[in-house]
Parts: C-alpha cells; sequence; structure tokens
C-alpha cells in the first residue's frame, strides 16, 4: 500500500517535471503534448476512478504550485476533466479499443483546454487584465488542433506499446455487444 | 464532495499563507531537478535548431564573410578606441559604471502553462523573493542585454516577460545624436517596437537602442537592440521603430537578474 503511494507521488513529480522543464522547451508539436492528462486518461481507463482522482489531486497541486495562475486551477482542471472522463468511459465510451481511447483523450483535451483558458481568463478579468478567452484571430483552434493532433497520436502510440508489453487490451473497432 | 472540499481547504489554506511553507520546500526541493531536466531539453532543442537551420547555413556563411571583412576593419579601430578609453579611465580613476548587484539565476520553464503566451515570451526563473528578486527588475543575458523584465516573482521562483513579448514594456533611448527617448514593446513574439517617438526626430536603421534608466528599477544603458526600420505616418503624432532584439531567446539556459 505504502509502496503504490510511493510510486504514484514519484510519478506524478516524475511526469509533472517531464512535462513543465522538458517539454515545455522543445519546439513545435512535441511541447503540446499533456503527458499528465494522457495518464490521467490511461488510469480511468485501466485502473479505478478513485486513482484518477488522486492523480488528478497530486498533479494538479504540484502545477498550480509551479503556476502563476491562480491558485487551484490546475486542481480543479484536471479532478473536472477525471470526473467528464469517467462519466465518458461508464455511458459511451464502455470497452476499452484504440478508439475508445482516442475518443475519451479527444474531449478530454478539449475540456481541460476549455476549463483551464476559462477559469485563468475570468481570474484575469477579475483583476483587471484584459486578456481574451481565446486570444486574436484563430489562433486559440490553431493551437488546440496541434495540441489534439499531437495527444492524440501520443496516445495511439502509448496504447500500441501497452498492448505489445502487456497484452491486456486489444486494438479492436468499437463495437456494440447486446 | 471530499475532494471538493479538499481543493477548498487547499486554495483557502494557500490564500492566507499556511501552505506557503510546504509549497516552498517542494519548489525549493525540486528546484535543481527542474533545472537539470530543463538543461537537457536545451540541449535536445538547440540540436534541432541546428540541425534546422543547417539548410540555411550556406547563404547565411557566405553573407557573413562579407560581414567579417567590414567589421574586422571596425574591430581594429575600436580596439583602438578601447585601449585608449582604458588608459583614461586609469587616469581619471573612473569609477566602472557597470559594477551591477545582480543575482544568476537558471531559466526552468519556457511559456507559460495556461498556453496563453508563446514559448518565445516568457520563461520562469529559478530565483525568487528570497534572493531578493521582484517585479519589474530587469533581465539580462551574460553580455549584459537585457533580455527581458520580472513580472511576477514568489518566493523561490520568478516569472519573466521577454522583451517580445506584447506586455512587456521598457523605458528606453535610441543612441543618436538627440538621445530620443520612447517606450519598448513586444509584437507578436517576434520583435520588439519602440513607440512614441517625436515625428522631427530622425531614427535610422542601425541605431542602437538601449534602456534610458527612467524605470526606477532598471539601469540606463542596458542594449535592447538595433532599429531596423522605423514607420513614419504624416498624419500620426508618433513614429514607431521596429527593433531586431540582439539576444535570441532560444538560447536562455542561464540569466542574471539585475538588482538595484
Amino acid at each position: 500500500m505504502y509502496l503504490r503511494i510511493i510510486f504514484y507521488i514519484l510519478a506524478i513529480v516524475g511526469l509533472v517535471i517531464f512535462q513543465i522543464a522538458f517539454l515545455g522547451n522543445l519546439p513545435g508539436v512535441f511541447s503540446a503534448i499533456n503527458p499528465v492528462l494522457i495518464v490521467l486518461v490511461f488510469i480511468s481507463g485501466l485502473g479505478s476512478f478513485e486513482s484518477a482522482l488522486w492523480w488528478a489531486a497530486g498533479a494538479g497541486l504540484l502545477l498550480d504550485i509551479y503556476s502563476f495562475n491562480v491558485f487551484g486551477l490546475y486542481l480543479l482542471g484536471l479532478l473536472i476533466v477525471a470526473l467528464f472522463i469517467n462519466f465518458l468511459q461508464t455511458s459511451f465510451f464502455t470497452n476499452r479499443s484504440l478508439y475508445s481511447f482516442l475518443a475519451v483523450t479527444f474531449f478530454a483535451v478539449l475540456g481541460y483546454d476549455l476549463i483551464i483558458r476559462f477559469i485563468a481568463g475570468t481570474a484575469a478579468l477579475m483583476s483587471g487584465q484584459s486578456l481574451s478567452f481565446f486570444g486574436a484571430g484563430y489562433g486559440f483552434f490553431a493551437d488546440e488542433s496541434w495540441r489534439m493532433l499531437a495527444n492524440l497520436f501520443t496516445v495511439a502510440v502509448l496504447f500500441y506499446l501497452l498492448h505489445f508489453v502487456f497484452a491486456k487490451f486489444k486494438p479492436i473497432f468499437l463495437l456494440k455487444y447486446k | 464532495m471530499t475532494f471538493a472540499a479538499v481543493i477548498g481547504l487547499l486554495v483557502f489554506l494557500h490564500a492566507i499563507g499556511i501552505t506557503r511553507p510546504a509549497e516552498n520546500a517542494v519548489v525549493y526541493a525540486l528546484n535543481p531537478v527542474f533545472g537539470k531536466v530543463y538543461y537537457l531539453s536545451s540541449r535536445l532543442r538547440a540540436f534541432y535548431y541546428t540541425r534546422a537551420a543547417q539548410t540555411d547555413s550556406l547563404r547565411e556563411i557566405a553573407e557573413l564573410r562579407g560581414q567579417v571583412a567590414s567589421l574586422t576593419e571596425e574591430n581594429a579601430k575600436l580596439q583602438l578606441a578601447e585601449e585608449e578609453n582604458r588608459l583614461l579611465r586609469q587616469h581619471l580613476l573612473f569609477l566602472d559604471k557597470n559594477d551591477y548587484h545582480y543575482v544568476i539565476a537558471n531559466v526552468i520553464s519556457r511559456g507559460d502553462l495556461s498556453g496563453d503566451l508563446s514559448k518565445t515570451e516568457t520563461i520562469t526563473i529559478d530565483k525568487g523573493g528570497k534572493d531578493g528578486v521582484y517585479a519589474g527588475l530587469a533581465v539580462t543575458n551574460q553580455n549584459g542585454i537585457i533580455v527581458g523584465k520580472v513580472v511576477e516573482a514568489d518566493d523561490d521562483i520568478s516569472k519573466v516577460y521577454l522583451a517580445n513579448n506584447s506586455k512587456c514594456k521598457l523605458a528606453a533611448t535610441i543612441l543618436d545624436d538627440n538621445k530620443t527617448s520612447g517606450i519598448t514593446e513586444g509584437e507578436l513574439g517576434l520583435t520588439v517596437s519602440m513607440g512614441f517617438i517625436p515625428q522631427d526626430t530622425a531614427v535610422e536603421a542601425g541605431d542602437i537602442v538601449v534602456t534610458s534608466g527612467l524605470e526606477e528599477s532598471i539601469p540606463r544603458g542596458l542594449v535592447v537592440g538595433q532599429v531596423i526600420s522605423v514607420s513614419r505616418e504624416s498624419n500620426e503624432l508618433w513614429q514607431t521603430a521596429t527593433i531586431e532584439s540582439a539576444v535570441s531567446p532560444d538560447n536562455l539556459v542561464i540569466v542574471a537578474v539585475l538588482l538595484p
């Protein structure tokens, strides 16, 4: 039990450092990858809902400590996304196919970015700054497209990697079984 | 429900400052790891850009060879002037005006976590209020060229807006005969523009722009960049100069924060 908690803490710290200091500094589409969110999708799909909530809380807390945005932004954002993912996986994408993971990732990335921008934008506006939610022109939508593609591609690669290593689940088409 | 209560409690405790020692301890413990991982990432980034730039290198080499010839001549003149200057300073016991107080900081992150600002407009450094850093201080590279301004400082980390950030405004002056003053600000994260220059002032491409010293915490004479073009509209009250920054934001790993 304690080993599991220590492993979780180390994984959260490692992944947040990887996201902020390593990926964030890389050029182009690499910096758009959000490993914290991707791992949250996989934990929700392969682990338990409770584990996903703990992951979201731990990673959100560390991101908030290193963020200059309003405190609790990432904590709240990740927890809402964890709830959203759980809702999607219990109501719509009930199997563990590649397409389920990709669909859940799509909605998770979109939801996460909208939540973060909405809360950060609202906080900025309340503090008197002139910050628009979506930036000027089509910047947000172009960035979001690249971010989406990068994260979907990463999830697909990780999915096949996990399938290859653990053979725990198979990439199949989304089928309805009655 | 429990998680909502925990979040509320954490935000409340953060707001009243009770969790601050624990947060500072986490930041203090993790900063070295952040620095090392960032350095590794910077090496990878530099390698990527080196490879990407190879196609342009040959053309650039030809241009640079022409520049080297003229610069060599200019350098010889400057060396003579420098030697003369050194002797004069010695004779006059001139105080070295570059005797700044400063704190060296590592860049530990690039860009804004929320994605509002691009990777070339803002950085986070591993020095903060405990080291005497506060908002408004100038940040320079190893050559003393201003790269930006501290905009927010926690105890152990600070956020810096780079000079090409549209939110980074610097009181600057042009090193011309008129000592023209104005305000520089970033443009789309790419270049720097200097506004509020009177229409009757002659500003030319090639003029050097430095900080004016009109800001309380930023000393005079830090190089901002070089004027590359000037926009003059007869119906405008002011003219605007576009400035090429003397430093690339991509290569920042270690910076200095100038203390008053």
